[in-house]
């Protein structure tokens, strides 16, 4: 049981942690750590695009690729450090649909020409990817995907639709999974494509969530949509098994318990600055008491992942579903938690230039966008409820 | 069902060895006491009871953190023993004082199943507080008189010795007292979860001089042997934890009703589930909390970590004592189902060296004081 700060605080991660800190003080643009501190998710695509180009040019583009891909071949605790502290400091979430799912994926299933066809545009923060997986009754049970593609000569032709499609207003490629063949077990006849956005018979139809956040899903229609062959990674009806793949790409950081800790922080300092009858909040023993509850549930998950990481090895499996289960319950009683600490002022929503608003309405306003927007973090990239049939199928044996 | 424990290979033949060696004493039946004690001396004959203390009293030398390696073997099986009190607290003590003759003598008779000591600090109407009020020692020419009473001294019904904490012209000191000295009334009452508790009267005694241990030192010692009790504790609730998961889990999968194995049952595996998150997050705390007793680690550090894992096991080790007992039904109600134990000993960790609620306070405390 060799402790872990031997490894987080030797003499070279000390170096790679200090670099990074001086990057982000050094060249976060104001503009995008403010909004990041308000717990915005989705910056626009102008934001996310001016960090990428500058993490590329300071070599910490795609940080989990490896060095022949383009990537700086991080060690697996500096991915860990990169992580924490872009959280802490306030940086932007990776541009994830491109850096974090699709690299991978091209990685490790994509032929030479279509790595580099498509790896150089994500990596120079230059293409922008949605992701096609999601179909109004292709949810939880993904498999059951219905759109439709049939082979004519060198394309594929794909009639049909996907949901909930995050960023595909701004989107310029997406790749999806669509059924190529529906005569087997559903998980067959799966096939996973690449295609432009800008293609004749493509169709974005934005959808307003209830928060305020604005724009951040879609419903893309595909009328006769035609992709050349050559943009079909691994082979047809091999979309199932690339798609999961991606899905659980995310080693790092699904459970957000980077984001959660500068969440927390940010919530303390809250505590700290703001009086409820000439007393500051943190001295409310209840308060506290809500505090310090939040602070043990968050070190649970980050312990966990702590030694899932660097213990667990190779063995781990099923078992990494309870970080994202665990990490996605504290993140939402956090940002429950700075909602409701906020008293009378709590319930506001704001645009963004409502005129007139004091600091305190808007930050409370912020809280709430942000305590009902996150509630999508127990919803995608498998719900809660399907993390506990991974764990019970595979950590239990049921 | 914990994935993996994360031990190096070292550690992974003493826990083996130490389950090897509680597997039969579990499964041969006989009263809690019975079996506690024989696992004890068994665990004794094979050398590993020391584990946790320096290499010269026959330990690994690797710290107080290595004792779970015993004691985790020991609550999958929900074998009760008093390692935790008359091994772990003491080697903390002893951390301070390793030319202590006495307490040293102790800690070997521990090691060896021996009666050994145990600490002596709750006090009556004072809940947890863990700094001495009402029992008060005075210098008397070449000696020291003892005066007040100890509450539920956990195992103090078999222990040759308490190290008790008293209060000397208003500070906080620690004398190692014998059990037979002339003076010391010892009244015991059985616990839920098998164990002894015993009220001790201290009737003026007269203690030699070299009986005080501490050099002004003691609510620093104090704090850290308790700290070590409780973080220790808490890889015993979740060999507990994993215990009742696992058996609840063979459970279902046997019990049939309404046509199905209740194990198909998705509304109780979603429960099992709960119960599996809770039981690796525990350990994950256990471990932070057994390596924030390396005396590099702060003091205030290690109070949060260990509180933050007393606090969250303790809630989550009943809950999951619970669960398991739900999820059998009444066949686990019955005192032949090895079930019950289990809760009653996870009931009983919440509840000792300070429960989850004054855990809770006490990080409140620390984040308060940081303003």
């Amino acid at each position: 049981m060799e402790r872990l700060d031997s490894i987080l605080n030797s003499h070279d991660a000390i170096a790679f942690r200090d670099r990074v800190k001086r990057l982000l003080v050094d060249h976060l643009p104001k503009h995008i750590r403010i909004q990041v501190e308000q717990e915005k998710m989705d910056l626009s695509k102008e934001d996310q695009r001016t960090w990428h180009k500058i993490l590329r040019a300071h070599g910490l583009a795609c940080p989990s690729w490896p060095v022949e891909y383009g990537g700086p071949g991080l060690a697996d605790h500096e991915l860990y450090i990169l992580e924490r502290e872009f959280a802490l400091g306030g940086a932007p979430r990776p541009m994830i649909y491109g850096v974090t799912m699709l690299g991978p994926a091209l990685i490790a299933h994509g032929t030479p020409e279509q790595q580099q066809r498509f790896l150089p545009g994500i990596l120079e923060g230059d293409t922008f990817w949605c992701q096609g997986f999601s179909e109004t009754n292709a949810g939880s049970d993904l498999a059951s995907l219905k759109c439709a593609v049939r082979r004519e000569g060198d394309e594929y032709v794909i009639n049909g639709h996907k949901m909930w499609t995050s960023e595909g207003h701004i989107a310029d490629w997406m790749f999806g999974i669509f059924r190529t063949d529906s005569s087997g077990r559903k998980q067959q006849g799966i096939t996973f494509l690449l295609l432009d956005m800008r293609s004749p018979g493509v169709s974005v139809q934005p959808i307003q969530t209830f928060d305020g956040t604005g724009i951040e899903i879609n419903q893309v229609f595909f009328d006769n949509v035609r992709v050349p062959v050559d943009q079909r990674i691994g082979d047809e009806g091999a979309g199932w098994d690339i798609a999961k793949s991606v899905l659980t790409a995310e080693r790092f950081g699904n459970a957000e318990v980077s984001r959660s800790i500068a969440s927390l922080e940010r919530l303390k300092d809250y505590c700290r600055a703001t009086s409820l009858d000439g007393r500051p909040l943190i001295q409310d023993p209840i308060i506290a008491r809500r505090l310090v509850e939040l602070e043990i549930s968050l070190q649970a998950v980050e312990q966990t992942e702590l030694r899932f990481l660097f213990h667990a090895g190779d063995e781990l499996g099923a078992e990494a579903a309870l970080l994202k289960l665990r990490g996605t319950e504290v993140q939402n009683a956090i940002l429950a938690a700075a909602t409701d600490l906020r008293g009378p002022s709590a319930s506001l929503l704001l645009d963004e230039d409502h005129p007139g608003a004091s600091a305190e309405y808007t930050s409370a306003s912020h809280a709430l966008k942000a305590h009902m927007n996150y509630r999508k973090t127990m919803i995608y990239g498998g719900s809660s409820e399907v993390q506990r049939n991974i764990l019970a199928k595979g950590a239990l044996g049921l | 069902m914990i994935k993996s424990l994360g031990l190096n290979e070292t550690e992974r033949l003493v826990r083996d060895s130490v389950t090897d060696c509680v597997s039969d004493i579990a499964g041969a039946g006989g009263t809690a006491r019975a079996q506690g004690h024989g696992a004890l001396s068994s665990l004794a004959k094979l050398g590993v009871l020391a584990a946790p203390l320096s290499e010269n009293l026959g330990g690994m030398g690797e710290g107080l953190g290595t004792a779970m390696l015993v004691l985790e073997p020991l609550g999958r099986k929900a074998l009760v023993t008093p390692y935790v009190e008359k091994i772990c607290v003491p080697a903390a003590v002893a951390e301070f004082y390793p030319g202590h003759e006495d307490l040293r003598k102790h800690l070997e008779s521990a090691a060896n199943a021996g009666p050994g000591a145990v600490m002596a600090w709750v006090e009556a109407g004072r809940g947890w507080n863990r700094i001495p009020k009402s029992t008060t020692a005075r210098r008397e020419a070449d000696a020291w008189r003892l005066e007040g009473r100890k509450s539920l001294v956990r195992w103090g019904d078999q222990a040759a010795a308490f190290i008790v904490t008293s209060k000397v012209d208003d500070e906080p000191a620690l004398f190692l007292v014998a059990a037979d000295l002339e003076g010391v009334e010892i009244k015991s009452y059985p616990s839920g979860d098998g164990r002894v508790m015993s009220d001790i009267v201290f009737h003026n005694v007269q203690l030699p001089n070299n009986s005080r241990m501490d050099d002004g030192n003691a609510r620093q010692v104090i704090e850290y042997a308790l700290d070590a009790g409780s973080a220790l504790s808490l890889a015993e609730a979740v060999g507990l934890m994993d215990g009742s998961l696992e058996m609840t889990v063979d459970y279902l999968k046997t019990r049939e009703q309404f046509g199905t194995a209740l194990s198909k049952m998705q509304v109780l595996q979603h429960r099992l589930v709960e119960m599996y998150a809770s039981t690796e997050c525990a350990w994950s705390l256990a471990h932070e909390a057994a390596s924030s007793l390396a005396r590099d680690v702060p003091p205030k550090s290690r109070a949060c970590a260990v509180s933050r894992a007393k606090a969250y096991i303790g809630r989550m080790g009943r809950f999951v004592g619970q669960e398991a007992l739900q999820m059998h039904g009444a066949i686990g109600m019955t005192e032949e189902y090895p079930l019950g134990r289990y809760l009653q000993r996870l009931t009983a960790i919440d509840l000792d060296y300070g429960d989850s609620d004054w855990h809770l306070s006490r990080l409140s405390n620390v984040m308060q004081e940081i303003d």
